[in-house]
Parts: C-alpha cells; sequence; structure tokens
C-alpha cells in the first residue's frame, strides 16, 4: 500500500533535533507514542510505529552515520531531525539525517522465518521498518539531508 | 518511559533477570554484558521477568533468542514471564513466541523448569 500524500490536512506536527546518540532514543519513542494516542491509533498500531522508527533512528546512527557522536566527531554527526506529523487520516514520522545514507531500496529484509532458521541474532530492524508501516520512502541527499519517511494509515 | 535496570536474582539453579524500563539501543549493553557473565559462570536455567518492561528492541529480542538456544544446548532455557499485551503483540507478529516459551508468571515459569 501506498498512501497518497497529496492534499492532506496537517492537523498538528513536532519537530525534534535529537544529538546522535542512542541515549536519546527513548525521548523519540515517547513522542511518537504520544502523537500516535493524540492521532487515535490504536495501542497496538501505535506501538508498531513506536519500533519503526526506534530501529530506524537506530540504523540511521548506526549506519549512516557510523555510529554515536563524541567530542571529536561532533561537527560530521549533526544529530537527527525528526518531524513528526498527524495529517488526515494517517501519522508520518520524516527522520532526516546528514550523514553517509544508505541504498534503503538494496537493504535486505530478512522475514522473521528465516531469521529464525540462521544463527543471526542481527539483522531484523529492516524487516521492522519495512512492515509495521503502511509505506516507508527513503530519499537521499534532499537539501534537508537523506529523509527516511513513515507513514501509518489510523484506521 | 525509564531507562532499563536490569538485576539478577539467584533462585537454586534459577536465575531471574528482572527488567524494568525500555531494552533499546541505549540500554542494549547491558543486557549483553548480564546475559555473558551468565553464560560464562554457566547459568543456563534463567527466567525474564517482563513485568516491568516498556519496550523491547529487535537487537534485544535477538540476543534473548541467541542465549535460549545456547541454554538448550546445555540442558537449560531462557524463559519470558508476566509480558504486558503491547510487547506480547510484538513479540507475536515478529513469530518469536514460537521459539522463545513464554509463561503467565514467574511461578508459572519456575514450574516448568521443575517438570
Amino acid at each position: 500500500m501506498s498512501p497518497d500524500n497529496d492534499n492532506l490536512f496537517i492537523r498538528g506536527s513536532v519537530t525534534l533535533h535529537v544529538p546522535c546518540k542512542y541515549s536519546y532514543l527513548r525521548i523519540i519513542r515517547q513522542s511518537v507514542m504520544d502523537l500516535c494516542a493524540r492521532a487515535g491509533l490504536s495501542e497496538f498500531k501505535a506501538a508498531q510505529m513506536e519500533m519503526a522508527v526506534d530501529e530506524s533512528c537506530a540504523n540511521i546512527i548506526e549506519h549512516s552515520y557510523g555510529g554515536e557522536s563524541t567530542p571529536d566527531n561532533e561537527a560530521k554527526h549533526p544529530g537527527l531531525r525528526i518531524n513528526l506529523i498527524h495529517a488526515s487520516d494517517r501519522v508520518m514520522v520524516e527522520i532526516l539525517d546528514r550523514g553517509a545514507g544508505f541504498n534503503f531500496e538494496e537493504q535486505q529484509i530478512i522475514e522473521p522465518e528465516k531469521y529464525l532458521e540462521n544463527e543471526n541474532e542481527r539483522g531484523l530492524g529492516m524487516f521492522i521498518i519495512k512492515r509495521f508501516v503502511d509505506d516507508a520512502t527513503y530519499e537521499p541527499d534532499t537539501r534537508a539531508g537523506n529523509c527516511l519517511r513513515l507513514t501509518k494509515m489510523i484506521r | 518511559m525509564r531507562e532499563c535496570s536490569i538485576d539478577v536474582e539467584e533462585q537454586g539453579d534459577v536465575d531471574i533477570l528482572r527488567l524494568n524500563g525500555s531494552l533499546d539501543a541505549y540500554s542494549f549493553p547491558r543486557l549483553e554484558t548480564t546475559l555473558n557473565q551468565l553464560r560464562d559462570s554457566k547459568r543456563h536455567r534463567v527466567i525474564l521477568d517482563c513485568s516491568g518492561l516498556e519496550y523491547i528492541s529487535s537487537a534485544a529480542l535477538g540476543a534473548l533468542i541467541g542465549f535460549a538456544r545456547r541454554s538448550r544446548e546445555n540442558k537449560g532455557d531462557l524463559k519470558m514471564a508476566g509480558m504486558t499485551p503491547r510487547i506480547y503483540n510484538i513479540v507475536e507478529l515478529l513469530g518469536f513466541h514460537k521459539i522463545l516459551e513464554i509463561c503467565d508468571s514467574i511461578d508459572a515459569a519456575m514450574e516448568k523448569f521443575r517438570q
């Protein structure tokens, strides 16, 4: 499903600027849950959106920035800008970064059944990012940075 | 939403790991260290008290599955107890309930180990 993003009525939005640190994931998740509750998503759908956003942000810090920022590399790790949007019949979360980006379409999705068959303990993140939401798109290198947009329909 | 605390309580040959808060990429190293310490000291029978668990990432779930697999090779197991519906829904959606034993309570998990 690819929801039509044209002619959306923005009911409310919040923007977070967070450093490239895993310790900030909690604040991002809490904000996602608050917006989802306000928009009327069921707790189950909100938990899926929460997990998709958390895995996305952790992936971006790890792969697009190559890890958390330190006092030495802060200039090259400007962090994440996160736009939380309640629009018409959906909740959208845009995650923008200024890292190296990655090839979103070519990222391998490991299905849970395959994941359980092998011994690899990592690799489920992309499955969650792409399947726990109704639409996931990635635009590298826009004027605002690399943009991962996750959309969850309210009903 | 709180940061995750992990407390280990020994009850005979079973260790109860009490998780409180969110298990994400930030708290994951703490979980990994705790599981490695249990494995190194050959403690292979573990119950995870999930009643205070608010969030769990895919990496943390992967580490738990890895620990359960290795424990079973050593005649042990890792059982999850007291999961909230929100966490259970995610675990079920990923199909992990088929590989991790999930019990209603710590007492029920203890009883499973006694069988």
